[in-house]
């Protein structure tokens, strides 16, 4: 039953997470005063990275890189419930907390710079050590905000987090929101923390040296990945869900509360996105840990 | 058979392509439909047709409604367009960047100059 469960979720994510890309397109044609492509563009593109007839590989690490990004995804969604309460769609939440969470999401990108790192295109080493700098500053806020969070619902399980809320966290706790929000923008690859992915810039970064089914591997985890970050994010700040209706507005809602900031706002440079990150958001949510816990 | 000049020797060029029945399976089908909804470009700006890309891919004549879209590496580009007059330092470095392209590939050449040296022919 378990395996039955576990599958529902992954097919859950990834036509969600790809639907969302593409209203994602759409949105922002929108923004530009142009109509997009169809709602269902991105799945035709990663499924026409699949039939392509040879990808190009530079050795078993370099197979490895897309392999192991894609089991962090995957991982990571399997860890937690769609729900805050009963048993269907809860995967092995039973299992891992918001501990093994956490760790299962930095385990995808470290591999994958594994791989880029053997492809031997300068623009790849160049997009990762620009991802994994900006990753360790991202983490920073999100951490402190995140493990606030648990110590003040008690609880490091997802489910109880989120149905221990009585009013969103999110409005109790407002100053922990807006750090792990911004922190979130720069999860989610939207600007102004988007330099590792950036088409022109370093020729999209890792993945440069991709061709082919690795590309449609990496499109795939991407998706499915941005799902299961909006459910953790809805579990831990906007009171969890109970139904699918509600699971879907809610991470709908705050997509799109994240893309409109990538729409609008430049991109910074790695360093300028390490400094703000180091002190902004860390330093609130530093005072919103203070005055959770001193009143 | 009576000879039609031009038009006769074309046809005898061409062949029947309708009697082609090496790409008609069910797989095939869904391969080409999903490989013609989504075409990833590389707009290799070579020469003075390079102008005539980006509005194309812009907000007036959009082509992502189309699905297509630019590639940012040629290891993600299905379609190179090749856009102006190519010396051959031009011409090397296109080749290098047609062989890192994954089959299947085309390469599309945008205006006069590309095809016989246009307004540079003399």
């Amino acid at each position: 039953m378990i395996v039955i469960d576990l599958l529902l979720m992954l097919i859950v994510a990834y036509a969600v997470g790809f639907l969302y890309y593409g209203l994602y397109r759409n949105i922002t044609a929108r923004f530009q005063r142009r109509f997009g492509p169809p709602v269902w563009q991105s799945f035709i593109d990663s499924i026409k990275f699949f039939f392509k007839e040879d990808s190009i590989s530079h050795g078993w690490m370099f197979y490895l890189g897309p392999v192991i990004m894609t089991t962090g995804a995957i991982m990571t969604l399997f860890f937690i419930p769609f729900f805050s309460s009963g048993n269907s769609f809860s995967g092995l939440s039973a299992y891992g907390n918001l501990f093994v969470v956490l760790y299962l999401m930095v385990l995808g990108p470290l591999g994958n710079a594994l791989g880029v790192g053997t492809g031997g295109s300068p623009f790849g080493a160049m997009g990762i050590t620009r991802g994994l700098t900006r990753l360790f500053a991202m983490e920073l806020p999100f951490y402190i905000a995140v493990i606030a969070i648990m110590s003040l619902s008690g609880s490091a399980d997802i489910a109880a987090i989120a149905s221990g809320q009585t009013t969103f966290n999110a409005f109790s706790y407002p100053l922990l929101f807006i750090a792990a929000l911004i922190s979130f923008i720069g999860m989610m690859g939207q600007s102004p923390f988007d330099v590792p992915g950036a088409p022109v810039e370093v020729y999209s970064g890792p993945a440069s040296e991709f061709s082919g089914k690795f590309l449609a591997l990496l499109m795939s985890q991407s998706a499915i990945f941005t799902f299961a970050k909006l459910v953790l994010m809805v579990h831990l700040f906007l009171g969890g869900a109970s139904g699918f209706l509600e699971l879907l507005l809610k991470t709908f809602v705050l997509f799109i509360l994240v893309i409109s900031f990538g729409a609008i706002y430049g991109r910074f440079k790695t360093p300028q996105a390490v400094d703000f990150l180091i002190k902004v958001p860390t330093g609130i949510a530093v005072a919103g840990l203070l005055l959770a816990t001193w009143s | 058979m009576e000879h039609n000049g031009f038009i006769q020797e074309q046809k005898t060029l061409e062949g029947d392509l309708n009697s082609d029945t090496s790409h008609k399976n069910s797989v095939d089908f869904l391969m080409n439909w999903f490989r013609k909804r989504s075409i990833f470009v590389l707009a290799y700006g070579t020469g003075c047709g390079a102008i005539e890309m980006p509005p194309t891919f812009t907000s007036r004549y959009d082509a992502e409604r189309l699905g297509i879209r630019g590639a940012a590496t040629p290891r993600q580009a299905d379609v190179i367009i090749v856009s102006g007059y190519c010396s051959y330092k031009t011409l090397r470095r296109i080749i290098r960047t047609y062989e890192q392209m994954s089959n299947p590939k085309y390469l599309l050449a945008l205006g006069s100059c590309t095809v016989n040296g246009g307004m540079y022919w003399d």
